[in-house]
């Protein structure tokens, strides 16, 4: 049975949905699991074609419901430990060593994790900064990990993880920073406590100041959710909160440059990192 | 599969090079100012570019000059495209590293042709 | 060396409290950093006349880019009905390509509250603005945008214009518009650019 989602339908609605929400869809790589999607929301809706659907969709979702119901056929929600590790290896092997040579001796090289969830992208960046092992011999790191939601934040600070979560650490280091606990495992002691957890929301800016300055941001699909004035905010907010030269990590289906043109887009090895 | 980019703050003519593009098999990229195709072309290895000359953020000339810094972008194709009405500085088109000028919108016979001449397949 | 956690709030630097707009200027002229600047532009906006003067760092063309950024950020929130309309469509009307696009893409935000003003550039003589009035119909979807889009396109004699018309058309245009979206290819001679959005527009009405 044909789609109602045309390829020339895929194009504009992967218009409307990088305008809303920075995720650029290719149709090599998208257009089945979307074409998918959209029949079963249109079918939902009891829409009986795409451009009822996409009028729906464009002009009649005040609340943003339908297009968070997009989002959530369309992103992987899910959080796991060393999730697009690219970037973990590129801050351990390629953004720390950097900035360890240029920071003055004594400055503590300060990263941030937002949102941060229940913690597996903080405990993540530890995990590799260990791995690597050379630089938190000489250097003080911090992490701090923000995320609005108190639920998530309290299980960060648990350090206890399904075996879900853990499924892409390499049994090496699970084994050697976890206990088995239950069905699940938990972070030894050593690392609890390692991570600075806060309840923040970044739209408060006196709150985000309170931080301090980082060297490195990761934010990895929060913005996808936001609106444009207010991906525009967070962005500034995260350029202010950077030093000099510090870099920020999206999420690796998401462009900065449709946000702001503040910062520089590099690659290191297949990562696009962006520095001020 | 040969790569080319569409660099334009129209969505329209965007989509309509795009759709002559893909008819004759080409994956097409976009982008609607000259520092998102940046971004992008950091990401990919593109066979050609056509770009729009007047952009937000940053224009066509910028772009192309910036472009050609990339190593793996030194040599490709540039194609400048540019409204009937609008002058076209081509000193300084090809000061920066564009090769070639069409007006927009390019009609498909001319732009299969270019590809012919101008992609490996 | 090792994994550290400090308390940094007090570390950070706590910025004054202003009484009125003109401290929070004299805070913007007086400091260099970023981080002064941006909090000095994010109080002005509270007070009356502060929206502004935010204008006016933009129209500067010496203003640097983060800078513009920050103020283009802070304007885009504000409320529409009380965001300074007419001090942004002055920035429409400079000559830098930059500052001007900056402009429209804060204008793009306030929606409903710039009705009259779209209705005024969809009949003016700048092809840009035409344009860019069109995006914003298509962005926002008055109850009149159908009837704006159709009237534009009776009278409009720039391929670009028409089409981009032409694509919203394709959203919110009825089968009693195909004869008009047919007419356009002969119009326009029966360009292919021409022939290929009508086509379009004309599948995704009759869907």
């Amino acid at each position: 049975m044909a789609h109602i989602l045309s390829a020339d339908n895929f194009v504009k609605l992967g218009e409307f949905i990088y305008r809303k929400s920075g995720i650029y869809l290719e149709y090599e790589k998208h257009y089945d699991k979307l074409a998918k999607l959209i029949d079963a929301r249109a079918e939902a809706l009891g829409l009986e074609n795409f451009r009822r659907y996409f009028f729906r969709l464009r002009f009649e979702d005040k609340d943003g419901v339908e297009f968070q119901e997009l989002m959530n056929g369309i992103t992987v929600n899910e959080t796991y430990f060393f999730r697009e590790v690219n970037q973990f290896e590129v801050l351990a092997n390629n953004i720390l060593p950097d900035l360890h040579r240029i920071r003055p001796k004594n400055a503590p090289l300060r990263i941030l994790s937002s949102p941060c969830s229940s913690g597996e992208e903080p405990y993540s960046i530890i995990l590799h900064i260990l791995q690597e092992g050379h630089i938190i011999e000489e250097r003080d790191i911090e992490v701090v990990g923000i995320d609005i939601d108190s639920t998530v934040i309290e299980k960060g600070e648990k350090g206890e993880y399904s075996q879900r979560s853990v499924h892409a650490i390499p049994k090496p280091i699970l084994n050697k920073w976890f206990r088995k606990k239950g069905l699940g495992y938990k972070l030894v002691d050593d690392l609890l406590g390692v991570v600075d957890f806060k309840v923040v929301n970044v739209f408060d800016r006196t709150a985000m100041r309170r931080l301090g300055k980082f060297d490195v941001i990761f934010s990895r699909n929060m913005m996808i959710y936001f609106d444009d004035a207010s991906r525009k905010e967070v962005a500034m907010t995260f350029y202010d909160l950077l030093n000099p030269g510090g870099y920020v990590l999206l999420g690796h289906a998401e462009y900065m440059s449709r946000i702001v043109s503040v910062f520089n887009a590099k690659k290191i090895d297949t990562t696009l990192v962006y520095q001020k | 599969m040969a790569v080319v980019m569409v660099v334009d703050d129209s969505k329209t003519v965007r989509s309509y090079h795009g759709s002559i593009l893909k008819a004759i098999g080409i994956n097409v990229i976009e982008a609607e100012n000259g520092m998102e195709a940046l971004e992008r072309s950091l990401d990919e290895q593109i066979d050609l570019y056509l770009v729009d000359v007047n952009m937000p953020v940053m224009d066509g000339y910028s772009f192309v000059q910036e472009l050609r810094k990339q190593p793996q972008h030194k040599l490709v194709p540039i194609i400048m495209v540019t409204t009937q009405a609008e002058e076209i500085d081509k000193i300084e088109a090809y000061k920066v590293g564009a090769n070639l000028f069409e007006t927009k919108p390019i009609k498909p016979d001319v732009l299969n042709a270019y590809v012919d001449i101008l992609v490996q397949s | 060396m090792a994994f550290v956690k400090k308390h940094v709030a007090q570390d950070v630097q706590e910025f004054p409290s202003f009484e009125s707009l003109e401290e929070a200027i004299i805070y913007y002229k007086d400091n260099d950093l970023f981080e002064h600047k941006k909090y000095a532009i994010e109080e002005m906006v509270f007070f009356e006349g502060g929206a502004d003067y935010l204008v006016k760092i933009l129209s500067d063309v010496t203003t640097e880019k983060a800078i513009d950024m920050e103020v283009a950020s802070v304007l885009e929130s504000i409320d529409p009905e009380e965001a300074p309309i007419e001090a942004v469509m002055e920035l429409l009307k400079l000559h830098n390509a930059y500052v001007r696009n900056l402009g429209i893409s804060i204008l793009r935000n306030y929606g409903e509250a710039i009705k009259y003003y779209i209705v005024k550039f969809l009949i003016g003589d700048d092809r840009d603005l035409r344009i860019f009035a069109i995006n914003v119909l298509g962005d926002v979807n008055f109850p009149e945008s159908r009837d704006m889009l159709i009237e534009l396109l009776e009278g409009e004699s720039d391929i670009n214009v028409a089409m981009t018309a032409v694509d919203y058309m394709a959203e919110i245009g009825e089968e009693e518009d195909v004869d008009l979206l047919l007419s356009l290819k002969e119009h326009f001679n029966n360009d292919p650019y021409v022939e290929f959005g009508v086509n379009n527009a004309i599948q995704m009405i009759r869907g």
